[in-house]
């Protein structure tokens, strides 16, 4: 969907404010917000999100990639279950890798 | 007969079906799996009717998919006999990179703060797009390097420095 220029990007007004208080403060609290359509701009860099998928909040640290995206890019609503094992709940436990980013 | 593994087996794939027929298998392997399969390997082949190895000759890519030739399993009819069998590998065949950790590896280790505060105990590792999460006792906790501050897995030990509201 496209969006006027002049506009800038959109983010809800309190987000916003809730974002300049925590970077002002220094302080790292997990922001909970539920507005998934906000843009990330780039002062929220470094700001830790609660963003709500409709279940819970998802902690999302932000880093300078996001930037541009909508924070409920990174936080799921649906979870997808394969259909792999006869068992049904997958292969087995522990078959993925987890990365520290 | 047992569905679960043992400890030092990791899940590598699950046979799907045949494909073909000169005894090639539809092989769907997990994230950890893709870096085992490679001719040679001996894998663990846990089938509803009882476990047996298996030798790999011949992988090769498939839309997604990999195509397993297997020793003994020549013909179609011998790979349907396959159809639903889960795979499993030794843990040491899994050669993950700096900075990797197998699911199973970081599952059951004990979570400490840097005052020592203990968090409890990782449930399980679920895998968001911003970054993995480890649950421990509930919560989840993005698996960065600004929270999580050390791992050590075989102490079964990690130390994460929550930033405040998480655990709340």
């Amino acid at each position: 969907m496209v969006r006027s220029v002049w506009k800038g990007p959109f983010v809800e007004g309190s987000l916003l404010k809730k974002a300049d208080v925590a970077r002002a403060s220094g302080r790292h609290d997990v922001i909970k917000i539920w507005s998934r359509r906000s843009t990330i701009l780039p002062q929220f860099v470094g700001v830790t999100f609660g963003v709500y998928n409709g279940h819970k909040h998802i902690p999302v640290l932000v880093t300078e990639d996001m930037v541009g995206h909508k924070l409920g890019e990174f936080s799921p609503t649906r979870t997808f279950h394969s259909h792999s094992a006869a068992s049904g709940g997958g292969a087995a436990g522990g078959d993925k890798k987890a990365k520290r980013a | 007969m047992t569905k679960t593994p043992a400890p030092t087996e990791i899940a590598v794939g699950r046979i799907s079906g045949a494909f073909g027929i000169r005894g090639e298998m539809k092989c769907d392997p997990t994230p950890a799996g893709r870096i085992v399969f490679s001719p040679g390997a001996e894998l663990r082949c846990e089938r509803s009717d009882g476990s047996s190895r298996l030798r790999v000759t011949g992988v090769r890519p498939h839309k997604g998919r990999l195509l397993v030739r297997a020793e003994g399993v020549e013909t179609a009819d011998d790979a349907k006999e396959y159809a639903g069998a889960v795979l499993y590998a030794p843990r040491e065949a899994a050669d993950v990179a700096d900075g990797e950790y197998l699911d199973a590896d970081l599952t059951g280790c004990r979570v400490y703060g840097l005052d020592g505060t203990d968090y409890g105990v990782v449930d399980a590792v679920e895998h968001y797009p911003a970054s993995d999460m480890l649950i421990v006792a509930g919560t989840m906790v993005p698996m960065v390097r600004a929270y999580v501050r050390e791992i050590d897995v075989a102490g079964q030990r990690i130390v994460i420095d929550p930033p405040p509201g998480l655990f709340e």
